[in-house]
């Protein structure tokens, strides 16, 4: 069968143009909930990018008993580097330690003035490719069989446990309500789309009585719908892009830059934006058709 | 051209609308399907059209079996059937032509078969001068003859008109039934479901009756019958 696009197009804008109140109501749904979606977005992968960078700066340190020797500390040192999980592993020797306390304490040199001797350990600071398997590397440090040799307590095996836990589950649980929120607001626009379709084929009732009843296949009827509905969420989208676009030239590119929040260099992207943009547009479209299918599905049943 | 065996409708537990019709019909025949309201005539062109299953029973279109037909067959069914109601069922938005020719198009049939075969079918029913006329300018006979325009303009093989001149003073009547009669003669079988007594009467065709979705009477040459 020859598909005649013409027709299609036509009847779209037709019945676009005829509800054009509930198809100003849906755009304006798609829109809103693809701008929050969008920021949703934004947000969890500024987000995520300054957990990483949290998540890269955790390490373990190994502080050395002054009393351990040469020998071991060597076995110990290679013994690290050769397991997988492991990314560095960085010597500071008691020289290094002070000479970073005296850096510290540049200000305070009565500080460094009063200290005797050297009191600070030599130690080992290892980092990971995951951090997420520090509590588990530790752990492995610890059991090693001649760790006694090299620290005097267990305690100089340090990472800051509780910090790390905390932030896991903190970045956990926001990912999580984000994105519920997110689905939720797809959802909400997905009735809407729903609705305004449905008002459409209400409107067209008769016109689809006859098409069925003289043998118009029941994709030929949907297609005009499914246009429709993908018309409204390509418009949505874009508006939608919009507005993201100049919320992103005036706010977020400046935060990206360091121009207000200097402490969070966020390498936030302009490909990571342009992916972003794609897929809202993507999204809306698909969201119209969706919701003329969910639409047209129960009027169809014949 | 149609053949039942058995059928029956029931829209609930206790409400027969047809209950064990069989009969057949054979290919280009005139019939008239006659019985009170509520008898089951709209049933029983319904069931034709596959808008809903038979409750029991086989109904054969063409030699397929309806109620075995995959939905996305329907409308390939339905194109073989043309169908003219008493309410006409034409969209006022549209001229007599286009009412014709939105037929043709839906079922995605070219511009140019469109136009020669809705030129060539209202031509038929008498109404190519006002084939630019909306249907609110024509009266109910016109309204009707754009109707079975569109129901013929693809050809089908076998026409049902539900109740087609329920609408219609007896004089316009007249005119729509000798126009059915001449599209039957051009080989089309059809199947008219009426209660218009006088026209049964006058035209001495195969009469099947119906009471109370039940068979009572399958007659050649038949009348209306019931005189009271």
């Amino acid at each position: 069968m020859k598909v005649n696009l013409a027709y299609f197009g036509k009847e779209a804008v037709y019945s676009f143009r005829r509800n054009w109140v509930q198809s100003v109501a849906a755009i304006t749904t798609v829109a809103l909930c693809l701008v929050v979606v969008g920021i949703i977005a934004i947000t969890l992968y500024v987000g995520g990018l300054m957990i990483k960078e949290i998540e890269s700066q955790v390490e373990i340190q190994v502080y050395l008993a002054d009393t351990a020797e040469t020998k071991p500390i060597q076995a110990f040192q290679e013994k690290l580097v050769s397991w997988d999980e492991v990314k560095e592993v960085k010597y500071v020797s008691k020289q290094e330690a002070l000479e970073i306390f005296k850096k510290k304490f540049e200000n305070n040199p009565e500080v460094v003035e009063n200290l005797s001797d050297n009191p600070l350990p030599a130690s080992f600071v290892i980092m990971l490719n995951n951090s997420r398997e520090v509590e588990d590397i530790a752990g492995r440090i610890k059991s090693i069989d001649n760790i006694d040799e090299l620290v005097t307590d267990e305690k100089d095996i340090k990472y800051g446990k509780e910090f790390v836990g905390r932030l896991f589950a903190f970045t956990r649980r926001l990912s999580m309500a984000t994105s519920a929120f997110a689905i939720l607001l797809i959802f909400v626009s997905l009735v809407l789309i729903t609705n305004t379709i449905r008002l459409a084929i209400f409107g067209r009732r008769k016109e689809i009585g006859i098409m069925r009843l003289v043998g118009a296949s029941s994709w030929f009827i949907r297609i005009p719908f499914i246009i429709e509905g993908m018309i409204e969420g390509a418009i949505g989208s874009g508006v939608a892009i919009l507005i993201l676009t100049l919320l992103y030239r005036t706010f977020f590119s400046k935060l990206a830059n360091g121009e207000w929040l200097s402490f969070v260099a966020i390498p936030f992207d302009q490909g990571a934006f342009i992916r972003l943009i794609f897929m809202l547009g993507f999204g809306g479209i698909a969201i119209g058709a969706l919701g003329s299918m969910i639409a047209l599905r129960r009027f169809l049943k014949v | 051209m149609i053949r039942l065996k058995n059928a029956t409708k029931y829209f609930g537990p206790d409400k027969p609308a047809l209950i064990d019709i069989s009969l057949k019909i054979e290919k280009s025949e005139f019939v008239f399907l006659v019985g009170p309201s509520g008898s089951g005539k709209s049933t029983f062109i319904r069931l034709l059209l596959r808008e809903f299953l038979p409750t029991r029973g086989e109904i054969y279109v063409s030699g397929q079996d309806v109620s075995k037909l995959r939905p996305w067959k329907i409308p390939y069914l339905r194109r073989n059937i043309g169908c003219v109601f008493q309410d006409f069922k034409l969209l006022p938005n549209k001229t007599a032509f286009e009412n014709v020719a939105f037929a043709l198009e839906v079922i995605g049939r070219s511009k140019h078969v469109i136009k020669s075969h809705v030129a060539e079918v209202l031509n038929l029913v008498g109404l190519e001068e006002k084939h630019n006329s909306y249907p609110d300018e024509l009266s109910g006979g016109e309204q009707q003859r754009v109707a079975i325009a569109r129901a013929f303009a693809n050809r089908p093989p076998l026409l049902l008109a539900d109740e087609p001149t329920g609408n219609l003073d007896p004089a316009t009547s007249l005119g729509v039934m000798s126009l059915l009669n001449r599209i039957n003669r051009t080989g089309t079988t059809v199947l008219i479901a009426t209660h218009d007594r006088e026209m049964v009467d006058s035209m001495r065709k195969r009469v099947i009756a119906l009471e109370d979705g039940k068979l009572v009477r399958d007659q050649l040459r038949g009348v209306y019958g019931y005189e009271s």
